[in-house]
Parts: structure tokens; C-alpha cells; sequence
């Protein structure tokens, strides 16, 4: 019995260790924790409210003279980026605080010329102690008298503040200043000035542009040396916030133009930007056009010369291809070696490349045409040879000039992929495929293999790469169209291709029109032929420089 | 908002809809009826028309004339027509193609209508007859006196697929043997013929000047006479040599190579040609001044009911060919002007003998009337309408040749 009575109930004797008891209790308690919670973050809440209602809507924070607390604010803004450093030093006395970015400043730069004088003092007291302390006041002496940097700036702002330090730049805060100084030390790896890989010249400068946007500027500014080139930098994306320069030389550019440039570039709204390709396709007219109308170029040499015919840069941070607008058929025809060469030579070479681009586009329909519809326009002896070598392949000739078109692109489109070392492979087996076994095995007749090479050697001749694609693209259309209807299709496509041209406007200039136009006729100088250097006295019309005449009595001066 | 999008959206799809319905329109009207690829065309290189009687070789069989024939409701069957079509031989080595040897095969049959024809030779094709390349059409002399050239020629005339450049012959024998006729060359015989008539500047022999389909159709329409170059064909040896004439489209004869030369001297159409002589002094042997070029200017003048013409000549040549072993040096100043006349003298009389030739046929083949019209237009009224029968044949024509030898020189 007495053991029966010692295993009786707790809660007998201890009502509190009762189970509902402990369950109300644990409730109650979880109940604070979280009132408690919710508490702290109230106060939280709050102190943030206090903070912004100091600072202005645009900025996080206001800097406030207890370097404790700014260091604090900022190490709230850069919470969790491992590759900030906090520097913290004592500058006579008074604690100083360096932050940057690791990769993207000089170390070495920062010891010599901010770490070093500052602490020196602290080192030995000297007599000059006393005077650094007076120094240590106010950011802006110590800015002209203590700091040995290129370039300092005086920052109030929390918001340019982190900029600077995003873009490389070292902030100093001095305990009891409430102003930063911004130490420009920017110092990141890059690639060096390398030769063009696409606008190779034979004679010409063979540097092109690379990544960085300053080496980029003084890529341009290096080659003149005139204070009317102007340089205005903006920057875009909303969360990449990248440099994009607008370049332009004052006196010749046609008025309005760059304010239609830096209205359209300000009305990109994007989160990153990346490549200046994107950001051609927000400064077209015509999106959905296959032709490109700003010309892309990497090479400085071009884009100096496009200044001075008072067109408009566009340098993008980041990326080594350059926008310059506006963009004609006229400049897209242009490359830097017709420049180099003895004009007749040029001008020889001017006509075939517009003869490739006719070629690009409709040879193969007017082969297709012709064969399938208008056999009677060939002499009698071509169409018998041709009568035999296409009575062996089993296809229409539409279905043949399809098949060959296919394996073209195929095979483009396979050595750009391939690395390096395999696009000789590729291309090894692409001229077998097409120059041997498609023939012999009599799936498509030698001619058509003659055309088809034709029309891509043709396209392979534009200077520029995105126009030649631009034919690539408009061959297919102009080959269904000849198919359906023979040489009457061919002709509706010449029309449309050329209707479409001339309506296509960059930037207010006619894509095509130019060339047509009886007021721009002297323009041809340097479009259809190219004269000798001594006779393009006069710049082209077309883009409406201000000061027509290259050399002369009215140079520099607008005209009135 | 909603409105407005569906405003948009309504407007884009109205401009797509126009769109495709213009491009649907546009294939629906022209289409591809006509797409008929290269290989899939049997090409007509040349046309022969003979009598219906003839045209037949020794050794076809009767029953070939039997299939070949067809039943025709209306007339007689007057014509035989024949086709020599490009027959389509894949070369199987791949360097091979083209000009060698075109293998070509012949059809033919019979009936008046030559659109009827076509559409029955359709039977004996396994692909569509296509003219666009026609090169040459033969017209037997027996088909051609027969009926004339307007039932031959008109359907050549009005077919939009045959060329204004095709050349037109005329053989004594039969059209369709120059059908099968395999040139050393390999090439198909139309190809050939047409060929080696383009060549007439090389030969005075041809007449190669306002010869093809297309300047007949335009004599033919202006009622002036036609000229066909005459084609002979014996064994395995062509030639083309001479020309039949026609007057308002009936044949009236043929003419001999010295009088289209002569001709052709009289029109100022030669290019070049060999003019012959006897050398005077020594019998027997040949002197050879060879035409390079040549200017003439034919006068009418009218006295009274008389009407004569004056013809200039200007020639220019070397001598070729001397035989007579260098009596004649080209180097003095006389012996030049004697040879020079002696050249004049027979030119002269080429001229004359092929005047007559046409004056003996009525025909008035070098257009001597046009000139009359041209200088003498109230004379031209009085005379047109008996021009040909009466009044030319009893002009005379007074000429006068001016003969320059270039390139003087002696072998020493």
C-alpha cells in the first residue's frame, strides 16, 4: 500500500507542476517573446524614421561627426561584401577610418599618400602635431595639406559617398568631421590596348578599343588635341549604374543632335547594361529593322574621324565596340584602308563592295527566278549546260538553294562557336561537305554551290559585320519571294528592300535616301568614289556639320 | 486603359491583316502557274517545215507515218513539221558539263495548222515543248512555193516565247535531213546553222543582213520582198551560200553567191569581203584584194519618163593574194593606181550582174524604190503602184567606185 501511495500524482502535492499548467505557462511565455520581437523592431522602425526624416528622401543616411556611428551606418550598407576593407588608424590622436573596395583600389597608392602622412605624425610627437590637430579640423585642409593624392573630393553626401567607393575610390573619415574625402586610387585589372579583332586595317593604327572607359577617351583624345572635342558622361542602369561618355566636337556637330543623343540615352530604363549593342537597340527608330543604323566600330581612328564630320560618339563602360550615330548605308560602305589606299584604287573598291551587297541579297533568287521560270532569258548555250547539270539533282532548285543556305549558316554559325583550334576542322569539312560530296552525290548541282559561295563571299566583303548579317537575314525572304513568283517576286523584293532603306531614319538621317538625293550629290566624293585627300575640302553634307569646310578662313566658326 | 488597348490592338491587326491579305493577293494573281524548272522544259533549238510528202527518210517504216499522224477535221495537210529538241544527257563526270556534245532528238508530224501541229507533237514529248529557244527555222523551197511564206511564218510571228533574233533558212532540199544533220562540232544542228549564219561579215557568200525572223515579219508587213540565205545539205557537207527571194511572200527564185555578193556591194553591208580578178598581164593568174570596209551612196535622177541612178562606191582594202609573181609592186605610185583600177573595174561589174539579176526577177532587192520616195516623192506617186514590174527593171544605174589599196609594201 505505501508503495502504491508513493507513486501518487505530483500534482497532488504541487498543484503548479500540473500539465495544463505548464502548458498556459509556456503559451504565456512565447506570447512575450514574441510582443518582444515585434517591440524591437518598432523601435527599430522607428529609429529609422528619426534617421531618414534627417536625411533627404534620395540619400540612405546623413554622415554625422562620431566616426563610431558613421563607421556603423556604413557597415550597415555594406553588410555582407567580404571585399570592403574598414581601415582604422589614428591621425594624431584622433581616429581616422579608410574604407575601399580591395580589388578596385591601389593599396600601395593609399600607403604612400594617405596612410603614411597621416600616421607619421602620430609616430613622433613633433612640433608639427600641433598643427595637424589644427589641420585635422576641417577635411578640406587636410585635403591640401596632408593628403598627397591626385585627386581628392570633398563628399557630403552618403549617397555619392558609396559610389565612390563602388567605383574604386577610397573614402577618409576623420572622427569629428562629418565630411569625407573621396581619394581617387582606382586601380582594377584590365586588358591592355590590344589590335582590332574585327576592323583589322592594313595600313592603319592597330589599336582598338578595350573595356575601360577612360582608356577608351584617351584613346580619342590622344589623337587631337583640340578643347572643342567634348566628352559628357552620364551614367545608366538603375542597378549597375555604368559610365556611358557621349563624345562630340562643339563647333561642328549638327545642332540638336546631341541633346536627341543624351535624351534618348536618359530614357533607357534598364537594370544593367552590359554591352553597347543593348544600348542600341533603345536609340533606334526602327527596332525591328534587320539593318543596323548605328555604325559599331573599334577602332579610335574611326571614330575621331566620324567626330570631325560632326557625328556623335557613344562609349560604353565595358565593352570594347563603340556606337557612333548617325548611321548610313553610305559610312557602313566606308572602311579605314580606302583611306590609305590611292583613291582610283578605292573608288574601284567602293564600286565592287556595293556590287557584293547587291550580290549578298539577290543573286541566288535571280538564279531561282531564272531557272525555274525564265529559262528563255539565259543564252541558248548556258541553258543547255545548265539544263544538264540540273537534270541529275532530283530537288527543285528552290528546295536546292534552301538546303544550300541551311549548311551555310550551319557551318558559320559552327566555326564562330567552335573554340580556336577546332574552326579549321569545321571548315575543312564544310568545303569537302559542299565542294565534293554534295555534287557527287547529286543532291545539288555545281552551279548553285558557285552561286551560293558567291553570295557569302559577297557578304563576307562589308566592312561591316552587322550589315552583312542584315543581307544574311534579307536573302531567305528575297528567296521565298522568287520561288512564288520568278523574276516579278525579285523585282517586288528590290522594291521593298529599297523602300524600306530609304524610309529607315538614324537620327533624322535618311539610311539610303542620301545617296539618291539631288542636294547631296557631293557627297558622292566620298561615298560612291573616294577622291584624292586634296579634293575632300568640304565635309559630307548628309550629317549637317555646322562648318562645312575641312581647312579654311571659316574654320571653327558656326555657320551664321 | 482597356479601351485604349483594345484601340491599339484593333489598329495593329487591321494593318497585319492588310498586309497578308496584299501578299495573298499578289501570290493568288500571279502565282506559280508558270514555275516549270529548267530541266523539266523540252527545249526546241530548231524548227523544220517541209511538205507534208515529204520529210521522209528511205528507211522509216509505213507504220511510223501512221502514228506519227493525226486526225484533223478541217483543210488538207499541207505542212510537215518537225522539232529538233534538246534531249538532257547528266554528264557523269563532274567537270564535263555543257557544250560538248548536246544530244538532240527530231519529231515531227503533219497537218495545216502549225499551232494544231504543236499541241499534236505534245503526244511524243513526255515534257513541255518550249520555244524560247528556237534558233533556226528551215523552210524547204517545195513548202515554201507551195503555199507561200505567210502560212509558214505567221504563227513564228505572233508566239510570244520565239526571239526576234531566230534565223530563218531556206534549203532546195528536204528541212527536216538538216535536223538530223550532226555537226563535227557536237553542238545541235540548229545551233550550228544559226551559228554560222551570225558569221555572214566573214563570207560574202551569206547573206547575213535583215535576215532574221524578226526583220522578215517587218518586210513582210511594209510589203517589200524577203530574203532568206539558202542552206544545201548533201551527205554530211552544209553550206550556206546564196538566197531565195520573195515578193510579197510568194517565193520567186534563188540567187547565185557572186549576186549576193554583188548585192551586198550594192547596199554597203559588206564588212569584208574578197573581190578576184585575172591579172592582165600574166593569163591564168589570180590577183585577191581583200574589202575592209566600204561606203555607198545610191542617187535616183529622174529625165522625163527615164530614171536613172548613180551609185558611189568607196572602198578600202589591201591586195591579199597576187599570183603573178610580184609584176605588180606596190610601191610605185602607178602600178598602185592600175591595180586599184582593175579592183574598180570588177566591182563594177559585180554590181551590174546582180542589178540585172534582180531587174530579170522584178524584185527590187537592194531598195531603190524607198530611195526614188526619198529624193523624187512626186515621181515615186506617179511610179509606185508598177514600181516592181515595170519601172525598176527598166532603170539603169551608172557607177562609180573609188577603190584606195592601204598597206603598200614589198618584199626585197
Amino acid at each position: 500500500m505505501k508503495k502504491i501511495k508513493c507513486i501518487q500524482k505530483l500534482s497532488k502535492h504541487l498543484p503548479e507542476a500540473s500539465l495544463e499548467m505548464s502548458k498556459k505557462k509556456l503559451a504565456q511565455l512565447q506570447l512575450i517573446t514574441t510582443q518582444s520581437t515585434e517591440f524591437s523592431e518598432e523601435i527599430g522602425q522607428i529609429i529609422a524614421q528619426l534617421r531618414s526624416v534627417a536625411a533627404p528622401s534620395s540619400e540612405p543616411f546623413i554622415f554625422t561627426s562620431e566616426l563610431q556611428e558613421n563607421e556603423q551606418l556604413l557597415r550597415v550598407v555594406f553588410r555582407d561584401c567580404s571585399d570592403i576593407e574598414f581601415r582604422i588608424f589614428d591621425a594624431a590622436g584622433k581616429k581616422a577610418l579608410l574604407v575601399y573596395l580591395k580589388g578596385m583600389a591601389d593599396t600601395s597608392n593609399l600607403e604612400r599618400n594617405v596612410l603614411k602622412p597621416l600616421m607619421s605624425y602620430t609616430a613622433q610627437e613633433t612640433e608639427n602635431t600641433a598643427s595637424l590637430l589644427h589641420l585635422l579640423t576641417d577635411m578640406k585642409l587636410v585635403a591640401e595639406n596632408v593628403l598627397g593624392a591626385a585627386s581628392v573630393t570633398i563628399l557630403a553626401s552618403a549617397k555619392a559617398a558609396i559610389d565612390a567607393v563602388m567605383t574604386g575610390n577610397a573614402l577618409l573619415m576623420i572622427d569629428g568631421l562629418a565630411e569625407v574625402a573621396s581619394i581617387a586610387v582606382i586601380k582594377y585589372v584590365k586588358r591592355e590596348i590590344s589590335a582590332p579583332y574585327n576592323e583589322y586595317a592594313l595600313q592603319g593604327s592597330d589599336e582598338a578599343f578595350n573595356e575601360a572607359i577612360m582608356d577608351n577617351i584617351a584613346l580619342i583624345r590622344r589623337r587631337t588635341r583640340d578643347t572643342n572635342l567634348k566628352v559628357h558622361i552620364m551614367k545608366i542602369g538603375e542597378r549597375t549604374n555604368t559610365a556611358i561618355a557621349v563624345l562630340y566636337v562643339a563647333n561642328l556637330v549638327k545642332p540638336g543632335l546631341v541633346e536627341e543623343v543624351e535624351r534618348r540615352i536618359g530614357l533607357i530604363k534598364k537594370d544593367k547594361l552590359l554591352d553597347s549593342a543593348s544600348i542600341d537597340q533603345y536609340l533606334v527608330d526602327h527596332p525591328w529593322s534587320p539593318f543596323p543604323q548605328t555604325q559599331m566600330t573599334e577602332r579610335p581612328d574611326k571614330m575621331l574621324a566620324a567626330l570631325y564630320e560632326g557625328r556623335v560618339g557613344i562609349i560604353v563602360d565595358g565593352t570594347p565596340v563603340e556606337i557612333l550615330v548617325p548611321c548610313t548605308y553610305n559610312v557602313l560602305m566606308q572602311a579605314p584602308d580606302d583611306y590609305t589606299m590611292a583613291p582610283i584604287i578605292a573608288s574601284l573598291i567602293r564600286f565592287s563592295r556595293n556590287a557584293a551587297a547587291f550580290l549578298a541579297v539577290y543573286l541566288p533568287a535571280i538564279y531561282v527566278a531564272v531557272v525555274s521560270y525564265h529559262p528563255g532569258m539565259l543564252p541558248t548555250t548556258m541553258a543547255i549546260s545548265i539544263a544538264e547539270l540540273r537534270s541529275r539533282t532530283p530537288f527543285p532548285s528552290f528546295l536546292e538553294a534552301i538546303m544550300m543556305e541551311i549548311l551555310l549558316e550551319l557551318i558559320q554559325e559552327a566555326i564562330i562557336r567552335l573554340p580556336a583550334k577546332l574552326t579549321g576542322a569545321a571548315s575543312m569539312i564544310g568545303a569537302f561537305i559542299i565542294g565534293n560530296t554534295v555534287v557527287q552525290a547529286g543532291l545539288i548541282n555545281p552551279l548553285l554551290v558557285v552561286v551560293i559561295a558567291t553570295t557569302a563571299i559577297s557578304s563576307y566583303s562589308m566592312p561591316s559585320y552587322n550589315f552583312s548579317m542584315a543581307l544574311r537575314w534579307t536573302r531567305v525572304p528575297m528567296l521565298i519571294l522568287a520561288s512564288m513568283l520568278g523574276l516579278y517576286g525579285v523585282i517586288l523584293g528590290v522594291l521593298a528592300i529599297t523602300i524600306h532603306l530609304c524610309s529607315l531614319r538614324s537620327f533624322g538621317e535618311s539610311y539610303l535616301g542620301g545617296m539618291f538625293n539631288v542636294d547631296l550629290l557631293a557627297d558622292w566624293k566620298d561615298s560612291v568614289v573616294r577622291l584624292p585627300a586634296k579634293l575632300l575640302t568640304r565635309r559630307p553634307k548628309e550629317f549637317g556639320a555646322q562648318d562645312q569646310i575641312r581647312i579654311g578662313d571659316n574654320d571653327g566658326q558656326p555657320r551664321s | 486603359m482597356t479601351d485604349m488597348g483594345g484601340l491599339i490592338r484593333n489598329r495593329i491587326f487591321k494593318r497585319w491583316t492588310g498586309c497578308i491579305l496584299i501578299l495573298i493577293l499578289s501570290i493568288c494573281l500571279s502565282g506559280c502557274w508558270d514555275r516549270r524548272e529548267l530541266q523539266e522544259r523540252h527545249f526546241v533549238l530548231a524548227v523544220a517545215i517541209d511538205k507534208a510528202d515529204e520529210g521522209l527518210g528511205a528507211e522509216r517504216g509505213k507504220d511510223v507515218d501512221r502514228v506519227e499522224d493525226f486526225v484533223q477535221p478541217h483543210g488538207s495537210k499541207l505542212y510537215r513539221l518537225s522539232f529538233q529538241i534538246l534531249q538532257l544527257t547528266p554528264s557523269n563526270n563532274s567537270e564535263g558539263a555543257g557544250r560538248g556534245n548536246t544530244s538532240t532528238s527530231v519529231i515531227s508530224t503533219t497537218g495545216e495548222s502549225m499551232l494544231e501541229m504543236i499541241w499534236d507533237l505534245q503526244g511524243q514529248s513526255n515534257k513541255e515543248l518550249w520555244f524560247d529557244h528556237v534558233q533556226t527555222i528551215i523552210i524547204s523551197d517545195a513548202a515554201a512555193k507551195q503555199g507561200g511564206l505567210q502560212p509558214i511564218l505567221d504563227f513564228y510571228h505572233r508566239n510570244e516565247e520565239i526571239r526576234w533574233l531566230t534565223k530563218v533558212v531556206i534549203t532546195d532540199g528536204e528541212a527536216r535531213d538538216l535536223l538530223d544533220y550532226k555537226p563535227p562540232s557536237g553542238e545541235a544542228s540548229g545551233l550550228f546553222i544559226a551559228n554560222s549564219l551570225r558569221m555572214y561579215a566573214k563570207s560574202q557568200h551569206v547573206p547575213g543582213w535583215h535576215t532574221d525572223l524578226g526583220d522578215i515579219s517587218t518586210s513582210k508587213d511594209n510589203r517589200r520582198r524577203v530574203l532568206l540565205p539558202r542552206i544545201e545539205m548533201a551527205d554530211d557537207v552544209v553550206k550556206l551560200g546564196g538566197m531565195a527571194i520573195f515578193k510579197n511572200e510568194k517565193f520567186v527564185g534563188y540567187v547565185d553567191e557572186y549576186a549576193t555578193q554583188g548585192g551586198k556591194l550594192m547596199g554597203g553591208l559588206e564588212r569584208s569581203a574578197v573581190i578576184t580578178f585575172q591579172c592582165p598581164e600574166h593569163s591564168g593568174s589570180i590577183l585577191a584584194f581583200e574589202l575592209f570596209s566600204h561606203t555607198t551612196k545610191i542617187k535616183p535622177h529622174v529625165e522625163g519618163e527615164k530614171i536613172y541612178y548613180t551609185l558611189d562606191i568607196n572602198i578600202r582594202g589591201n591586195m591579199a593574194e597576187m599570183q603573178c609573181r610580184l609584176q605588180h609592186d606596190t610601191i610605185k605610185d602607178q602600178d598602185i593606181h592600175k591595180l586599184e583600177q582593175l579592183v574598180a573595174n570588177v566591182v563594177k561589174e559585180n554590181i551590174l550582174y546582180s542589178f540585172r539579176i534582180f531587174q530579170d526577177l522584178k524584185v527590187d532587192a537592194s531598195f531603190f524604190g524607198p530611195k526614188l520616195e526619198i529624193y523624187e516623192p512626186q515621181v515615186w506617186e506617179r511610179v509606185k503602184d508598177h514600181w516592181d514590174d515595170e519601172v525598176f527593171p527598166k532603170t539603169s544605174l551608172i557607177i562609180s567606185v573609188n577603190v584606195v589599196i592601204e598597206g603598200v609594201g614589198a618584199h626585197q
